[in-house]
């Protein structure tokens, strides 16, 4: 499936329930990760979503959504959104908050789908990406408040 | 030339290098060396023991894990793989190596060209190495059996362009059928595909080489069992039995 800009605009931001609720965040091999899943309200897409952190540099986060074609192997990662690891290859010298979303320009040239990134100030932490991430890519408001009620501390 | 090549790329490493103090004692480095998605290498670098240590803290694992896990003792086995011939060490998801003041520069490339290799673990999927089957199932084809003329993609019932047989062999009369199978909609599709035509009373074999065997259900082998003339359990059965086979069909 080769994916046209219209589907990724319509994969990000199209409503989603969550249909598996997040496991709690567990630390691997120097990470803590936590995810769930999720589907568009209108049953035709699936995805999956990631959350990592770096247990030495807690400011090396990523919140991730994947995609999951219904008839088809294989997923994409949709969006990304990152913490200020590094530099990356659009803005060398610097270090920013970022969002690495994939485009049609780079499936078509061949890139790594979400090699392009958008520079944010949406976000400055941990806790603002999450909340963030998951209206951005639009989480139902229910979903959000019964899941991710706003006075939990992510971290836990 | 040389000399201006030189000046070049003294200038462009010098200049594309900076460092910062993380956290105390340890010290970011900045490098023009990039995952493919565009992200710096994350590349730590600390004084241990009067050597230079240089760590990633596991952020390669880390960036594997959005699409690929590292997570059954073969994977394991490929990872370590990985990181030992590349003359890299691992604690705990950690990846670093150790190198002396001389050693600082080769070693932080060395790293570089580890951890790169262990994010390209995720070209292991699922998916990719499916995709494999077939080409392996075609190069054999076109390279040892041509004997039998091999015929790609035909279509035996003329009206019913959605049974297909992937390959169609000609050791004598009639026609020898050949399917592949990797997952569970392929063997029933398979399946289908002898069934309609053994009932448009057609002449012919069918073979049918599978992936694996072993990872279809119980009905589904019960199901092509009763419906196909021949199967191999896998690629690697196919290439060691089919000659025979289709020579018995002359």
């Amino acid at each position: 499936m080769a994916l046209d800009q219209n589907t990724i605009n319509e994969l990000i931001l199209c409503p989603k329930r969550i249909i598996q609720e997040p496991s709690s965040w567990k630390l691997e091999k120097g990470n803590y990760r936590m995810g769930f899943e999720l589907e568009s309200i209108d049953k035709q897409y699936f995805f999956t979503a990631f959350g990592r952190y770096n247990a030495m540099f807690n400011e090396n986060f990523s919140f991730g959504l994947v995609y999951f074609p219904k008839h088809e192997k294989g997923s994409y990662e949709i969006i990304r959104c990152n913490g200020p690891h590094g530099e990356h290859r659009q803005f060398p010298h610097h270090i920013h908050y970022h969002i690495h979303k994939t485009t049609q320009q780079n499936i078509d040239s061949g890139l790594k789908e979400d090699s392009t990134i958008e520079i944010t100030t949406k976000y400055t932490n941990f806790d603002e990406a999450f909340r963030f991430f998951v209206k951005y890519i639009n989480v139902i408001q229910g979903d959000i408040d019964k899941i991710f009620p706003t006075q939990t501390n992510l971290f836990n | 030339m040389i000399e201006q090549i030189t000046e070049k790329l003294k200038n462009q490493f010098n200049g594309r290098f900076r460092i910062n103090e993380t956290r105390p004692g340890i010290y970011q480095l900045f490098l023009p060396l990039y995952h493919e998605d565009g992200d710096m290498i994350e590349m730590y670098l600390q004084e241990e023991n009067d050597m230079w240590k240089i760590s990633d803290y596991a952020m390669a694992l880390m960036r594997l894990s959005y699409s690929y896990e590292v997570d059954t003792e073969n994977k394991e086995k490929i990872f370590q793989k990985i990181i030992s011939e590349n003359g890299l060490s691992e604690d705990n998801g950690n990846i670093f190596i150790t190198a002396n003041d001389e050693q600082l520069y080769p070693s932080i490339l060395q790293f570089a060209t580890g951890i790169s290799k262990v994010s390209s673990m995720r070209y292991f999927k699922r998916e990719v190495i499916d995709s494999l089957f077939f080409e392996q199932l075609k190069e054999y084809i076109y390279s040892e059996l041509t004997n039998y003329k091999p015929e790609e993609k035909v279509f035996p019932l003329k009206e019913r362009d959605d049974l297909e047989a992937y390959y169609a062999f000609h050791p004598n009369g009639y026609p020898v059928y050949l399917f592949g199978v990797k997952d569970v909609p392929k063997a029933r599709l398979a399946a289908i595909c002898c069934l309609e035509f053994q009932k448009q009373q057609q002449k012919f074999r069918s073979y049918v080489v599978h992936e694996d065997f072993e990872k279809l259900s119980k009905k589904d082998r019960a199901r092509l069992t009763s419906a196909c003339d021949k199967q191999f359990i896998s690629l690697d059965d196919f290439r060691e039995n089919a000659t025979i086979f289709l020579e018995r069909e002359k």
